[in-house]
């Protein structure tokens, strides 16, 4: 048996986790080599593998989303990461790759509004603010001293709203406690890769500054609305950037 | 080369103070940890987790082990790996590269699949003459020595062919043909054994032991019937004797290492590695002195 369709029949059999032979029907095999494969695959060491393959899928998953699991029913949970799983995912070993992916597959599938949507936000824009939070550096404030200067939402920063106070919110998460009430009014998270701790409570400044740069904006317009030091201490966040 | 003694993989959850208190010889890092995944597959390096390291490391002698190469692959091995270790070793070098002799992405139209899982090699001329090709351009290209680690696995049957025979001949034509090392680990010996019903000393008389470079020694646990590879307890006792057979046989060991996952490293905790070292430099220290004795 040639290396590549024994590989390409073991492979594909494990990512399908099935024992029937159909993973590699279209491969150019002898009946032989079927055969072969056959018994390897019919076996119990077989099935260990796919159980470990399995095991392993659904912990890269769910280690990518834990705030958004942790505030789900856990047969909601369960079904959602097998779902994922059964698609293919959880083969990705980098971290933020499968967190990504895993986040965005979950998102349509939350209710809205829900605590689980919130967060399911909070970790995409907390992952999208990691990428880069190791080699930011507070860019120079005189920056901002061009009038004509032009500034956008950062790329790498979210405002995410949560229905709750953050700190009740994320406390009853990871302690496992029942969640908060829904609240009629949404409290701001500010994310972005210069923040402490990535991610702080935004401020009505803070608010009223993202919800203008829903384009680019000039310095000159952005300062007949908002003081200069709010401005400021959003780009020294990389809340805010050039555009 | 000289030898180095007893090492530990870096763990940055670990007290700084055991890669400083002598208590391990050299560290063996894995460089896959310290990156993030790119679009397009490629890794990038993070500088601040690499100072982090070094910095946790100090002067250690540093040997590299990595996960992500699936140097067995036939549509090809990870060249984003490849790639990402260059970049590492310009900044910080290492005494010898190691990586699992195994498979874990298939090709299917162009694409790199990741099966999720490593897979084992079948013990034929073909996946020999593979491997072997790419550790020697491996061991051109880094200028250090390269080793490939032995597998544990589950799967009977695997195909063979004659010539090659089983598992460790699979091995002895790889590092014979690509010139390459051997990083012999003991527990994957012993799960093997277990698993498939076969002496473990037998498979080591089997193996070239004048190509071992390095030991790697860890404990596991009972699953589905099989005696899984799960790094996730003590080094058992049959491992230790293992240990104790093989050390006086391996001439050019340079080191052995303690394995355990990073998950189950909270639950250890730092006093039963240290434990786990230390009954290691013991066993260490005695085989050297017997072998050089003789």
């Amino acid at each position: 048996m040639s290396l590549i369709g024994f590989q390409t029949a073991l492979g594909r059999t494990v990512r399908a986790r099935t024992t029937a032979g159909a993973a590699y029907g279209d491969l150019d095999l002898t009946p032989d080599e079927q055969r072969s494969l056959q018994r390897v695959i019919e076996s119990e060491g077989f099935r260990a593998t796919m159980n470990i393959q399995r095991s392993w899928c659904e912990a890269r998953a769910a280690s990518g989303a834990q705030l958004t699991l942790s505030a789900l029913p856990r047969e909601q949970r369960r079904r959602l990461v097998k779902e994922w799983v059964d698609g293919g995912g959880g083969t990705n070993s980098f971290f933020a790759a499968e967190a990504k992916a895993f986040l965005e597959f979950i998102e349509p599938r939350l209710a809205v509004p829900s605590h689980a949507l919130s967060l399911c936000r909070l970790e995409q824009a907390v992952l999208r603010a990691e990428a880069v939070a190791m080699g930011f550096a507070a860019p120079d404030p005189t920056a901002l001293d061009d009038p004509a200067a032009t500034l956008r939402r950062g790329r790498h920063a979210a405002l995410v709203g949560l229905l709750a106070e953050p700190e009740a919110l994320l406390a009853a998460v990871q302690n496992q406690c029942p969640l908060p009430a829904l609240a009629a009014c949404e409290r701001f998270l500010l994310v972005a890769p210069g923040a402490h701790g990535l991610a702080r409570l935004a401020e009505a400044p803070d608010i009223a500054l993202w919800q203008s740069l829903g384009e680019p904006w000039t310095v000159a317009r952005l300062l007949r609305r908002h003081d200069r030091d709010s401005i400021e201490t959003l780009w020294r966040e990389g809340a805010i950037e050039a555009a | 080369m000289r030898a180095l003694g007893i090492g530990l993989p870096f763990f940055e959850g670990l007290p700084p103070a055991i890669y400083r208190d002598g208590t391990v010889d050299f560290v063996e890092i894995t460089p896959e940890v310290l990156c993030r995944e790119r679009r397009g597959g490629t890794l990038e390096l993070m500088p601040e987790r690499v100072a982090r390291a070094r910095d946790i490391c100090g002067q250690l002698p540093t040997v590299v082990h990595g996960v992500e190469l699936s140097i067995g692959s036939a549509h090809g091995c990870n060249a984003a790996y490849l790639d990402m270790l260059d970049r590492f070793q310009e900044s910080w070098p290492f005494l010898w590269h190691s990586e699992h002799l195994g498979f874990q992405t298939i090709g299917e139209d162009a694409h790199s699949l990741a099966t999720g899982v490593p897979l084992p090699m079948p013990a034929t001329l073909e996946a020999a003459e593979l491997v072997a090709e790419r550790g020697a351009a491996i061991q051109r290209r880094y200028g250090v020595p390269f080793l490939l680690e032995n597998a544990a696995h589950y799967l009977p049957s695997l195909p063979t062919d004659p010539d090659i025979g089983d598992e460790a001949g699979l091995m002895n034509a790889i590092c014979e043909r690509g010139r390459c090392w051997h990083l012999l680990d003991l527990h994957n010996v012993w799960c093997n054994a277990v698993n498939h019903h076969h002496d473990p000393y037998a498979a080591i008389d089997r193996m070239r032991l004048d190509r071992v470079r390095e030991i790697h020694i860890a404990g596991g646990s009972w699953q589905e019937g099989f005696w899984m590879d799960a790094h996730d307890s003590r080094v058992p006792d049959t491992v230790w004797q293992l240990l104790e057979y093989t050390l006086p046989r391996t001439p050019h060991v340079g080191g052995v290492v303690f394995e355990v996952l990073e998950e189950h490293v909270p639950r250890l905790g730092a006093e039963l590695i240290a434990g786990e070292l230390a009954r290691a430099r013991e066993v260490w220290d005695r085989c050297r002195a017997e072998t050089s004795c003789h």
